[in-house]
């Protein structure tokens, strides 16, 4: 039975308004509640997710919410938010492996997370564990409307963690999670350890930054020989074929390392995959490079300019030096090595000129 | 009949490096690097062409540098002058000019000169040694004799049938 205000009347009129005002602001109050707890429900679990009853407008012709029906989630509304950035980076296809240790299913497709795999999460509710609850939706992919995000910095992961001890805060408890025993098996096994990024002004560099944590480890190229190819084209296109260990590079296939007249910051050593050395004058291809070939030998001096195209033709990884390391290294050799070794470097720079000049018939 | 082939010339220009004292160390070396737009090869031309650990000498005219058929015992970074190539009509004539090395991967693979090579011009030249520069890069560390290793792969591809000791 439902009491308005402004359909009682007799004898007990003023203890039946006051009591149907009550309900008045006891409903209001409900509402407000539900719209604010539909608004959680939305945010973690998306609104395709949530049931037809649940939604404000049902609520209220209901006079209510029956929290008995709710879908599993814990009593912190606000937390949501920051966990999903969390256990998006956790389940992005940098950590695909790990999905699948957790859930036994075959990792999706980056580009399918959030189109295909989403709307046919279920939330689910998995034991508690080390006072953490580890929440994960039936497809492993955690928390509905989060895109895969790429980077995640420390300061960004350590929201919501004490600072000495690195475990939830007081604010953070019940928070749907990950626990440390499930992100050995969602992240990688070793901490990817280079991450690339293009130099947008002038379309030539590739900057390398190690030690970077990164929730996939794309890479993203530009060149002046490539500057069409936007780095979203080509990130997400590939993905490593497996964890890159220290130093290491990926290129996706048909990405350009680099091009005739960059800047030589590094030098490569190929593990796996092929490159091809491109002499853009007349499109000359002057070599096709396969492990354990190294190429870029310009980055041994500093200020080195490139005086070929690399291209990758395959997913491939490669070692990186940097212009820093090689300098090091060469300034402990001693004798002739440091002439000699300029010398061998410039010999190749004939041979390929002269390559070059013969294919090309200039 | 045979292909016509265009004469090449590979040459690099070392006029740049007379604004700087070849003695030039340091500060004034990094100036010069970092003021005078120099390209890759003409860095690694001159870091060669001004080491102290090499010794200079002369070729007049005619004289050979390499000798198709043999292994050379010494490389050559030409400072001034002209070699050329001799051709056949299976191959261009090539002009080597300042900053052409003759003959270093060959003397450090142990493989015989392809072509004979013969001054056109008063050559000078920066002389490496093969023993020498054998012995020094067998004690380098691994990375630079990797990058030794791989280059001397890209100069002569399917030249190079077996490794050599130093390599390893």
């Amino acid at each position: 039975m439902k009491l308005r205000s402004d359909s009682v009347s007799g004898p007990f009129d003023s203890v039946l308004t006051e009591a149907a005002a009550r309900s008045d602001s006891i409903r209001k109050e409900t509402k407000s509640a539900a719209v604010k707890l539909y608004d959680s429900l939305v945010i973690a679990f998306g609104e395709r997710d949530i049931p037809e009853e649940y939604t404000p407008s049902s609520l209220d012709s209901r006079g209510g919410i029956e929290p008995e029906r709710l879908p599993p989630v814990h009593d912190r509304p606000e937390a949501p938010i920051e966990n999903a950035s969390e256990k998006s980076s956790h389940l992005s296809p940098g950590g695909a492996e790990g999905v699948q240790a957790i859930q036994g299913q075959t990792p999706p497709a980056a580009s399918e997370i959030s189109q295909k795999a989403m709307p046919e999460s279920t939330p689910t509710k998995t034991p508690e564990k080390n006072g953490e609850f580890n929440d994960l939706t039936s497809n492993g992919i955690g928390i509905r409307g989060s895109t895969p995000v790429i980077q995640i910095n420390e300061d960004e992961r350590n929201v919501g963690r004490d600072s000495a001890t690195g475990s939830r805060d007081q604010k953070s408890k019940g928070v749907p999670d990950i626990t440390a025993e499930d992100k050995k098996s969602v992240q990688p096994k070793s901490e990817p350890k280079v991450e690339l990024k293009t130099n947008t002004d002038s379309n030539r560099s590739v900057e390398v930054k190690q030690g970077s944590n990164l929730g996939e480890r794309q890479v993203s190229i530009t060149s002046a020989a490539s500057a069409k190819t936007s780095v979203e084209s080509i990130t997400n296109v590939e993905s490593a074929p497996r964890e890159l260990e220290e130093n290491e590079v990926f290129f996706p296939r048909n990405s350009f390392l680099f091009a005739k007249g960059d800047k030589a910051d590094f030098f490569y050593v190929i593990v796996s995959g092929k490159i091809q050395l491109i002499e853009p004058r007349g499109q000359t291809l002057i070599a096709t490079l396969e492990p354990p070939t190294s190429f870029g030998e310009q980055a041994i001096l500093a200020g080195g300019i490139r005086s070929l195209s690399a291209q990758a033709i395959e997913p491939t990884i490669c070692k990186a030096y940097s212009v820093d390391t090689l300098g090091k290294l060469l300034d402990r050799a001693k004798g002739t090595n440091k002439p000699v070794i300029y010398a061998l470097l410039l010999e190749l720079y004939m041979r390929n000129d002269i390559k070059s000049h013969q294919v090309s018939g200039n | 009949m045979g292909f016509f082939f265009m004469g090449i010339k590979f040459g690099l220009d070392s006029t740049k490096f007379k604004e700087l004292s070849l003695n030039a160390m340091g500060h004034e070396k990094k100036v010069f690097f970092d003021d005078a737009g120099l390209s890759g090869q003409e860095r690694l031309f001159f870091e060669a062409w001004s080491s102290q650990a090499l010794q200079t000498s002369v070729f007049e005219p005619g004289k050979d540098l390499l000798k198709s058929g043999v292994v050379p015992l010494y490389a050559y970074v030409i400072t001034s002058g002209e070699a050329k190539q001799v051709s056949d009509e299976n191959s261009p004539e090539i002009t080597y000019g300042p900053g052409s090395v003759l003959g270093l991967a060959d003397g450090l693979a142990g493989t015989q000169s392809p072509s004979t090579i013969t001054a056109i011009t008063a050559v000078n030249v920066k002389l490496i040694p093969i023993d020498v520069a054998i012995s020094d890069i067998s004690s380098l560390n691994s990375g630079l004799k990797g990058i030794c290793r791989f280059t001397l792969f890209r100069i002569l591809g399917n030249r190079l049938l077996n490794e050599p000791d130093w390599i390893r």
